[in-house]
């Protein structure tokens, strides 16, 4: 818990998480046939959908309940169920306007990375850090020249690791999911022909469908200890 | 490993997104036409199913070994969504929860306003912010800058009431 000292939004923040209705067919294997039906299917969906960023909507957390569930249907070959399902979802969604608390992973050139422990693809370009902030290189920080009540500069760091206040700027979430799994590393002693080394490391690393564009500019945002009280 | 979900098999209703010309913007309580019945949900309830989701877990775990493996992951990403919304859900609200989504949702019967009731997504707000005042709740809460300063009173008094317990 710490202390703003302006009409700012206090220490219980929150990022949005809001129910999303689906609608799936829902593959039971016959492995799940012991268990209870309703927790088999439960278990097939978590599978299925936690940590899975659903195209244009937000990243799934968790099943709420169940909606409508349809009858099983086996069908011949894999003697698997096939069933009918609508459920809501518990999915991660903030809002522009939104604040909340990360912590910085990352410090570069490019920015800030923060992290909220379940979802880091939150970054913060340079130009919605405090105004002016500047980049260390020797260092790998970011730091805002301020003035303290003196009138004498003030130079504020962002060190990696601390836990940060910010705005949600703007988020991202991509209407087609292209997520590749990332090339396989080759194994050392296997031979490869220069031109297949060189095709590997063209491959782009593909982007997580989800980004937040986040802010530090605004009073009470940042490092909480700039705004704590003497 | 993150799934291709095929249009035809998944319909959201009410979550297609945003439109042509929609803006995003919480101020303006418009996420997209389709999104404003979303149900927001409190910090608190989401830690109350993660915590039950962990213990069915755990019970997975201990009948089957292949089944620990599998729900590894799941479990720490769970755990993380949990540790999350632990450290900022509000301090002794669970027994409260439905009273105050009930209380909270009721339409104003009197004012300027009469018959408009709080969203979904204000009343979180409300809830996870906790703002002390009117004027504090509008400037967090931009969203609630159509109701009058004696209106948000009613609802924070409400909230302040159940979560008092």
């Amino acid at each position: 818990f710490f202390f703003v000292a302006c009409l700012c939004p206090r220490a219980l923040l929150h990022g949005m998480f809001v129910l999303v209705h689906v609608r799936d067919t829902i593959k039971l294997p016959p492995s799940c046939f012991s268990k209870d039906f309703y927790d088999g299917l439960k278990d097939e969906i978590n599978g299925r959908y936690t940590n899975k960023v659903l195209p244009g909507i937000g990243l799934c957390v968790i099943l709420y309940d169940f909606v409508k569930v349809g009858e099983a249907v086996v069908h011949f070959g894999d003697g698997a169920a096939w069933v009918k399902v609508e459920f809501r979802e518990v999915v991660f969604r903030p809002f522009p306007l939104e604040t909340m608390v990360g912590k910085v992973e990352k410090s570069d050139a490019s920015g800030l990375l923060l992290s909220l422990g379940f979802f880091s693809e939150i970054r913060v370009p340079p130009h919605l850090m405090q105004q002016p902030s500047h980049y260390m290189p020797e260092q790998g920080l970011w730091v805002w020249r301020t003035e303290d009540e003196g009138g004498a500069n003030l130079d504020l760091y962002i060190d990696v690791g601390t836990d940060v206040l910010f705005q949600v700027k703007e988020v991202q979430i991509d209407q087609e999911n292209h997520h590749q799994p990332p090339p396989i590393a080759v194994p050392r002693d296997t031979r490869v022909p220069d031109a297949d080394k060189d095709k590997a490391k063209e491959t782009p690393e593909p982007r997580y469908p989800m980004r937040i564009t986040a802010s530090l500019q605004g009073e009470g945002l940042g490092v909480s200890a700039w705004w704590e009280e003497g | 490993r993150l799934f291709f979900f095929e249009r035809s098999l998944l319909r959201f209703s009410g979550m297609s997104g945003l439109g042509p010309g929609e803006v995003e913007d919480a101020g303006e309580l418009q996420f997209g036409s389709d999104f404003n019945d979303a149900e927001a949900m409190l910090l608190n309830e989401v830690y109350m199913m993660l915590e039950s989701r962990e213990r069915s877990l755990i019970k997975m775990a201990e009948s089957s070994r292949a089944e620990a493996k599998a729900n590894t992951l799941a479990s720490s990403i769970l755990a993380k969504t949990k540790q999350y919304c632990e450290r900022f859900q509000t301090p002794n609200l669970d027994p409260q929860i439905r009273e105050l989504r009930q209380q909270l949702s009721r339409p104003l019967e009197s004012g300027p306003n009469v018959g408009e009731s709080l969203k979904s997504f204000q009343i979180a707000s409300i809830v996870n912010l906790q703002p002390d005042n009117a004027e504090e709740a509008k400037a967090i809460i931009p969203s609630l800058k159509n109701f009058e300063n004696d209106e948000v009173e009613h609802f924070l008094k409400i909230y302040r009431q159940i979560s008092a317990g």
